[in-house]
């Protein structure tokens, strides 16, 4: 369960989004293995090299290391990897059926393979497979090393737009960059989150990888909170509900994912969206070579108007808190999404319950600040007041719980006492630190403990 | 207005000493509406007490004092120092805020509140022209834009003296991180005497928060082009301002609490007439 315990500099206020409906590249998504049998020599050698060169790289990868396998492997087109992971997929998908047959009927199978019969032996061979491996067709530790692979070039290469080894990009992973509401760019995110779904996604999976595949899950999609990185997480945890629809954890992220998508700060930007693709004012009926899409086709790309979003967040938390009553944070978030809807004495009801179980000063002070809000809500000045004092009492400079004592007060000098103090500091100051500031991101905070209790789950479990 | 909510402290320094507790005065007292006058967009001078019509919640007032006399400013200057505030638009701000400074009388105050995420009250009231130059330098674009905040801690700075209170916020973008919602403190600025000028940039996705807190204090709101015309309107704010009336009445035959809606007046004139709409009177 996600603990937030908080601490640190205000966040660069940078996030991204996706850009709507950009074409698939020229080389598909997902080469199947018919294709692979039908190359032209000259392609067909370059492929089986690109096999290979990435067979190499995921047993050669050390992991949190930005070493030369990520940084090769980040440098190619994304044509040549998809091309790469639908051949694993295509030979995994051999492995388990010749094991299959063998145990049904003792007969030996053989691929098509680079125009000739490869048997099973070579094709484990060729993908670092072990003869146990071999025998069982289990891909598995060869798919979680794959995993940490891409994983690593996401976050160690990719996250990098300066280096000059990436890519250019065929635009199929288009994010909008945007910082304090204003859109100030746009940018490949590059195929590396997506590659690492679809391997995870092999029907040759057994089901003992489910555990490592969800731990995955949750430490990226926490990564990409952390990193404001919406453009990554949308799919992302679409793609992990889909293949762990209960589990409380990624239901919870949607949520606040839902949540955060509704915020001011994502609002505004999309809201900027249409006067920013307008030209001439002519509606495009195709996209142009710049990646642009006709306003009317799409105006808000992947984000809908924040109500939406708040009412599916509310959705997603009470099936997290139905599967683990215990997720406070969980019932702080859904307590603050109900304020969202104007539900206060609901949200009111979940602030208090969580109030008493938050574990760390951070969440206390999410539970006590939003409580303050609702109860002024509700014309409870005074229950605000102790609510707010509270939230103060644990950052005593934060500004949020001081600007809501200072709008209940009635009388000037009431309403400039609790503020004149702490905001006369600095706001580079590190007592001046809110919590608040880092709501939108909290549920990333623990983004670097996930990660490395993942990495090092597959150096034990997945070993080289 | 202000003499209303002056006295209010009075009963609660009396009654009880922590600053939130909630005794006030029930005295009827004066109320102080600030009042700019327009013909054809050239300010009305020369305007009496008799000239002027005043109902609140509809019925007339006798109105005691017009001044037109150049009564001490209490001016807040509220600056934009998000991520967007920087480089060039930086200094333009700085330039313009300096030359606000500059233009002020000895017995004027001034204070400093800058935003980004986080809002700072960098320089509080003070004489000290200095001070405020200071704490303009230092200011630094980053961050994200908590409008809506720092407006709420501009209108509760509790200015000296009984001068008359003007706002000044500049803002490039729209508020993206405020705690406290537009409505909180529009509420506020329901509750203070203070006139609230707005200068935000033209084009830019709006929220009518702005347009909102001017409305409801009689002030304006004026968008720009381009930071360049920061100091021109820093100063035509000031300008106008100071040409207001100062209407003063004791409110007679209304209920003593809650909103008051004003109607402000010329008599026999066509002219335009900016006031706040109302206020709210403390119990």
């Amino acid at each position: 369960m996600p603990l937030s315990v908080f601490h640190g500099i205000p966040p660069a206020a940078l996030c991204l989004f996706l850009l709507p409906l950009v074409q698939p590249g020229p080389a598909g998504a997902g080469a199947s293995s018919a294709s692979v049998a039908g190359h032209p020599q000259a392609a067909k050698s370059a492929q089986a090299r690109a096999l290979d060169d990435w067979v190499g790289a995921v047993w050669r990868h050390e992991p949190r290391l930005a070493d030369a396998p990520v940084r090769e492997i980040a440098a190619w087109p994304e044509a040549d990897l998809s091309a790469v992971v639908g051949e694993v997929s295509a030979l995994a998908e051999f492995l388990a059926r010749a094991q299959t047959r063998f145990a049904r009927s003792g007969q030996l199978s053989t691929f098509n393979y680079r125009r000739r019969p490869w048997a099973v032996p070579e094709i484990a061979k060729l993908l670092g497979l072990s003869d146990a491996e071999a025998v069982q067709a289990d891909v598995s530790r060869l798919v979680m090393r794959a995993v940490l692979l891409h994983t690593d070039a996401a976050i160690l290469v990719d996250s990098h737009p300066d280096d000059a080894r990436r890519p250019a990009g065929s635009g199929m992973h288009g994010a909008l960059l945007v910082q304090d509401g204003q859109h100030i760019g746009s940018v490949d995110r590059g195929p590396h989150w997506h590659l690492a779904r679809r391997l995870l996604a092999l029907p040759a999976l057994p089901a003992s990888s489910d555990d490592l595949a969800r731990r995955w899950y949750i430490a990226a999609a926490a990564y990409m909170h952390s990193q404001s990185l919406i453009a990554d997480v949308q799919p992302h945890l679409s793609s992990g509900l889909t293949r762990f629809p209960g589990d409380p954890d990624l239901l919870f992220r949607r949520g606040a994912m839902l949540e955060t998508m509704a915020a001011p700060h994502v609002q505004r930007a999309v809201d900027g969206f249409p006067a920013m693709w307008r030209l001439d004012g002519t509606p495009r009926s195709s996209i142009d070579s710049g990646g642009r899409v006709e306003v009317t086709k799409v105006a808000r790309p992947g984000i809908a108007d924040a109500r939406t979003h708040v009412v599916e967040a509310e959705k997603h938390f009470r099936r997290a808190l139905k599967a683990a009553p215990d997720l406070v944070e969980g019932r702080i978030r859904l307590g603050r999404v109900l304020a969202l809807l104007g539900r206060h004495e609901e949200a009111a009801v979940e602030l208090e319950r969580a109030l008493p179980a938050a574990h760390g000063p951070a969440l206390e002070y999410y539970a006590a600040l939003l409580l303050g809000g609702v109860h002024s809500r509700l014309g409870r000045v005074d229950e605000a007041r102790e609510a707010y004092r509270r939230a103060a009492a644990l950052y005593p400079r934060a500004q949020s719980p001081r600007l809501g004592l200072s709008s209940l007060a009635a009388g000037r000098e009431a309403a400039s006492s609790p503020l004149v103090e702490a905001l006369a500091f600095p706001e580079d100051h590190p007592s001046r630190y809110d919590p608040w500031w880092d709501y939108y991101t909290g549920t990333g905070i623990e983004a670097e403990a996930l990660l490395a209790a993942w990495r090092q789950a597959v150096v034990e479990e997945a070993p080289r | 207005m202000r003499a209303i909510a002056s006295l209010a402290f009075a009963g609660l320094a009396i009654a009880a000493p922590t600053a939130d507790a909630q005794v006030f005065s029930s005295r009827v007292e004066a109320v102080r509406v600030d009042v700019l006058v327009t013909e054809r967009g050239q300010v009305v001078r020369g305007l009496g007490a008799g000239d002027f019509e005043l109902l609140d919640n509809g019925l007339p007032q006798h109105i005691d004092i017009v001044t037109f006399e150049r009564l001490p400013l209490n001016v807040v200057l509220v600056l934009d120092m998000s991520g967007s505030v920087a480089g060039e638009r930086l200094a333009h701000l700085r330039t313009a805020g300096m030359a606000l400074l500059e233009q002020l009388a000895p017995d004027d105050e001034a204070a400093l509140v800058t935003f980004s995420h986080a809002v700072t009250i960098a320089a509080p009231f003070a004489r000290d022209r200095a001070a405020l130059r200071q704490a303009l330098h230092r200011a630094e674009g980053f961050g994200r834009t908590a409008l809506v905040d720092a407006s709420q801690v501009a209108l509760a700075l509790d200015a000296p003296g009984a001068g008359r209170s003007l706002v000044i916020v500049f803002s490039d973008g729209v508020d993206t991180a405020s705690w406290l919602a537009p409505d909180q403190v529009l509420g506020t600025a329901r509750r203070t005497d203070a006139v609230v000028y707005g200068v935000t940039m033209r084009g830019r996705s709006k929220a009518p928060f702005v347009a909102d807190l001017t409305a409801a204090t009689g002030g304006a709101l004026i968008e720009i082009e381009t930071t360049r015309d920061l100091h021109a309107t820093f100063l035509r704010i000031l300008d106008e301002f100071r040409q207001r009336y100062v209407v003063s009445y004791t409110p007679r035959g209304v209920a003593g609490a809650g909103w008051h809606r004003l109607d402000v007046r010329v008599k026999g004139r066509r002219s335009t007439v900016r006031a706040r709409p109302g206020y709210v009177a403390a119990p």
